[in-house]
């Protein structure tokens, strides 16, 4: 049953792993780290679901499912959305100077 | 009884609905230029959506949720000719600008 | 639960995935990489977690949509690299990636398929099911894990989101605001019009009932953001930034902190320690009523005002530098 969504959750993950490591673009390296972030909340809920649970709030009907992963995805989603925010403003920034998206390309951000 | 014929009705607009949404992807996949496929699409929400939400009408159970579901097709009624207009518009504005350089 | 259906939402979700990796022009792997964020609060909705739909179909396929149109439309002149590094030797392109996540994945879903099965709930979570009613006031369990068990977490986030904002305003800074949008058409303007009323009551509602149906203070202030960006689109650039300088969005943003933090010295004042609910003079009130659960609507309201600011002055912020380069 939650076997489906853990197999998404990984799928997501590592298709995000392999847009960061070969995309040049640095858009593409974005989507990918979004996707590495979504395949985390789906792991995150597909592991909060409990076979006949109901939604956590109450009253319940029988038992419900486990509302503490709920809590930290809630604050992944948020988080990831600042994250990205602030990924963007360095890539507009970068392409100030730089004249380009090209991750290659941006050798003065090497330490 | 009357429910029963209700819950049929229901479900023969939600095939209706299911057809406009099938229909609109073959017209956006099919049709040349933005304005056919922009025609096309917007069929989805106007005819699609709002007749799967009248078909699943019957199958709410409670007044609350059923006032819902006619609150959600006002609105799709309301944004989508609003969203389609002002593609169309741009679209428009943009091939004006290309024709007169 | 239907199982037919949540396995083509999963596959679905993974095939929307491929294809805005796979996809050249990078407008359309936005659009479509939003459809995989709405698949996924589908997914969310049918996996009994309501609150987190919601903030999926907000946040991440709304907002952050909106954010990549921008910084796309923003960098649309520059001559996009091509898909892979093309001077790098061939076996490093695509067949050492693929075969390091492949490994990667097989291990990933071998240690998942151990955990996989039938599973009871932890104690913790048994324990916040059974006794959130008695110990908050809350309806909304996850409401009140966010907002009283475990309510410093939920400042640490806050502060996270003040971060990020000020990153952001740092980085894209030395623009300025030129009023040149006109915005769109008559009709949608007086649609608009007409549509707003009704989006901020969904916000609001959302907003004030968050302890007691899904949503909060994250959903509705981002509701909030939403309404302003539509504003910004709709009435042109100029519009919202002559009715809500960004002065006051940074004020209300801070008054949002500030409340914040204030209820928490409050319990310390009433020696219930940083930011307790019931143990603090905070009335638990009737179950299911507007002004119930103690300090969680004002906890709701603090965060609401937070996260409404500051997600759009990130907007604004990049829509500065959109003007500048329009000039």
């Amino acid at each position: 049953m939650s076997i489906m969504g853990f197999a998404t959750a990984v799928f997501l993950f590592c298709l995000g792993l392999f847009t960061v490591l070969t995309r040049r673009s640095a858009f593409k390296t974005v989507i990918g780290l979004m996707l590495m972030e979504s395949g985390v909340l789906l792991l995150l809920v597909s592991w909060a679901y409990i076979p006949g649970g109901g939604p956590p709030i109450l009253p319940l009907q029988g038992t419900g499912v486990d509302p503490l992963p709920h809590a930290l995805t809630l604050t992944a989603i948020v988080i990831g959305a600042c994250d990205i925010a602030l990924a963007f403003a360095f890539i507009m920034k970068l392409e100030r100077f730089e004249k380009s998206v090209d991750v290659d390309r941006f050798r003065r951000l090497r330490g | 009884m009357s429910l029963a014929v209700l819950r049929f009705t229901g479900g023969l607009c939600i095939a209706a609905g299911v057809f406009f949404s099938f229909a609109a992807v073959v017209a956006i996949l099919r049709f040349p230029d933005v304005y056919t496929r922009l025609h096309g699409s917007s069929k989805a929400l106007s005819g699609g959506a709002v007749l799967i939400l009248l078909g699943a009408l019957p199958y709410t159970g409670t007044a609350a949720g059923a006032m819902k579901l006619v609150l959600i097709g006002a609105f799709f009624l309301v944004s989508n000719p609003m969203a389609s207009h002002a593609i169309a518009r741009a679209a428009r504005k943009r091939e004006k600008e290309e024709n007169g350089q | 639960m239907n199982v037919s259906l949540l396995a083509v939402l999963y596959l679905f979700i993974a095939v929307t995935a491929l294809v805005a990796v796979l996809l050249e022009d990078l407008l359309s792997a936005f659009i479509t990489l939003s459809f995989t964020g709405v698949l996924m609060a589908t997914v969310f909705a049918l996996l009994r977690a309501p609150d987190v739909a919601l903030t999926q179909a907000i946040i991440n396929s709304g907002l952050v949509t909106s954010l990549l149109l921008v910084a796309y439309s923003q960098t649309r002149k520059i001559p996009h690299p091509p898909e892979v590094c093309d001077e790098c030797p061939s076996w490093l392109q695509v067949k050492v990636p693929a075969f390091v996540c492949s490994v990667l994945g097989l291990l990933l879903f071998r240690g998942l398929y151990s955990l996989a099965g039938e599973r009871s709930l932890p104690e913790a979570s048994v324990h916040y099911l059974a006794r959130t009613l008695e110990e908050t006031g809350a309806l909304n369990v996850v409401g009140a894990l966010l907002l009283d068990y475990r309510a410093f977490d939920t400042l640490g986030e806050t502060t996270v989101i003040f971060a990020s904002v000020s990153g952001v305003s740092i980085l894209l800074s030395g623009g300025r605001r030129v009023h040149s949008g006109h915005g769109l058409s008559y009709i949608v303007k007086r649609g608009m019009a007409l549509l707003t009323p009704f989006i901020l009551l969904y916000a609001a509602s959302i907003l004030f009932l968050g302890h007691l149906t899904p949503g909060g203070g994250f959903q509705g202030g981002s509701v909030f953001a939403t309404v302003a960006i539509l504003m910004c689109v709709v009435y042109g650039t100029g519009f919202e930034a002559s009715r809500i300088s960004s002065k006051s969005k940074e004020t209300l943003e801070a008054g949002g902190a500030i409340l914040f933090v204030l209820v928490g010295l409050l319990g310390i004042a009433w020696g219930a320690g940083f930011l307790s609910n019931l143990p603090a003079p905070f009335s638990a009130g009737t179950p299911g009523s507007l002004l119930s659960a103690g300090s969680m609507p004002l906890l709701n309201i603090a965060v609401g005002l937070k996260v409404g600011a500051g997600l759009s002055s990130i907007f604004y912020a990049m829509i500065k530098i959109l003007e500048l380069e329009d000039e």
